[in-house]
C-alpha cells in the first residue's frame, strides 16, 4: 500500500478492511485468492430456498396441479435444492475465473492503449464478448 | 380483500428480509472479490479503480444468481435434488476453454480424494494433459 496515509484513524480503517479481507478470503493452493466455498453455498442457498417458497405458493394456489400420483396432495417433496461440495469448489473457481477474465481482458485494452490503470471505458469495451462467453 | 392484504404484508416482509440477506451476502461477495481482481490487476501490471471493481464485483454477483438457477435447472433435468461437478461444467458449455479449465480443476479435486474415486478414473485421465492452469486466450 503506498498511498500516503494522512491520520491514524485512517490507517485503521484501511487496517480493518484488510483484515476483513484475510478472515473472508480463501486462497488456494498457489496463493491466488478466490471464494469461500461457504459464501457460495450460502448465496446459491438463499435463492434455491425462495424458489422452493414460490413452487410451494404457486402449489397452494393451484392444488390440482400435478396431483396424479400422490393421493391427499401434501407433503410433496418440496425441499430446496442443495449442491455436493465438490460442486461449490467447482463453482468457487468458475466465479473466480470469470472476475480474472474480466480484469485480464479490460487489462490487455488498457496496457495496449499505453495506460497504467484500468477504467470504465476498457471494462465496456470487454463486456460484450464476456457475458456470451460466460 | 382482508386476507389478501394480510398475505401481501407477510410476503412484503419476507421480501424485505430477503433483501437484506441479499445485501450482506453481496457485501461479503465484494470483499472476495476485491482480493480476486487487484490480485490479477497486479499480475497484469495493471492498478485498478474500487469503482471498478465494485463493478466487476455487482456483475459477478449478479452471474451467481443465474448460475444458481441454471444449476438447479440442469440438477432438475437430470432427475436430481442436488447439484454436482457435471452440472457445473455443463453451465461453463458457451466457452470450451472455459469448460476445458473447469474439468481440469475437477480431476484435480478428484485426485485429491483418497478412496474408492481412484477405481472409476480409468477414462477421464486423458484430459489432464493440459495443463492445471489454464489461461483462456482472446482473440479480439
Amino acid at each position: 500500500m503506498a498511498e500516503p496515509i494522512q491520520m491514524d484513524t485512517k490507517r485503521k480503517g484501511v487496517d480493518k478492511v484488510e483484515e476483513r479481507k484475510r478472515i473472508t478470503c480463501a486462497m488456494d493452493d498457489n496463493d491466488t485468492p478466490t471464494f469461500e466455498p461457504d459464501l457460495i453455498r450460502a448465496i446459491f442457498k438463499h435463492i434455491w430456498t425462495r424458489k422452493a417458497q414460490e413452487r410451494e405458493r404457486n402449489e397452494i394456489q393451484n392444488p390440482d396441479a400435478l396431483d396424479s400420483e400422490v393421493g391427499a396432495g401434501t407433503s410433496k417433496k418440496n425441499r430446496p435444492t442443495s449442491a455436493n461440495a465438490n460442486a461449490l469448489k467447482l463453482s468457487c473457481e468458475l466465479l473466480r475465473i470469470f472476475i480474472t477474465e474480466a480484469v485480464q481482458r479490460a487489462a490487455t485494452i488498457a496496457e495496449a492503449e499505453g495506460g497504467s490503470k484500468i477504467e470504465a471505458t476498457h471494462l465496456e469495451r470487454i463486456l460484450p464478448q464476456l457475458l456470451l462467453d460466460f | 380483500m382482508e386476507i389478501d392484504e394480510d398475505r401481501s404484508d407477510v410476503e412484503k416482509e419476507e421480501e424485505e428480509e430477503d433483501d437484506s440477506i441479499s445485501d450482506l451476502l453481496r457485501d461479503r461477495f465484494r470483499l472476495s472479490a476485491i482480493s480476486i481482481a487487484e490480485a490479477e490487476a497486479k499480475r497484469n501490471g495493471m492498478e485498478i479503480s474500487e469503482p471498478i471493481v465494485a463493478c466487476i464485483s455487482d456483475l459477478a454477483f449478479k452471474y451467481t444468481g443465474q448460475l444458481a438457477k441454471d444449476l438447479e435447472l440442469f440438477a432438475h433435468h437430470a432427475g436430481r435434488k442436488s447439484v454436482n461437478m457435471e452440472d457445473v461444467i455443463v453451465s461453463a458449455h458457451r466457452n470450451e476453454h472455459l469448460a476445458a479449465s473447469l474439468r481440469s480443476f475437477r480431476n484435480e479435486l478428484k485426485a485429491k480424494e483418497p478412496q474408492s474415486e481412484r477405481k472409476r478414473k480409468k477414462g477421464s485421465r486423458k484430459d489432464d494433459k493440459a495443463t492445471a492452469s489454464v489461461v483462456i486466450q482472446v482473440v479480439l
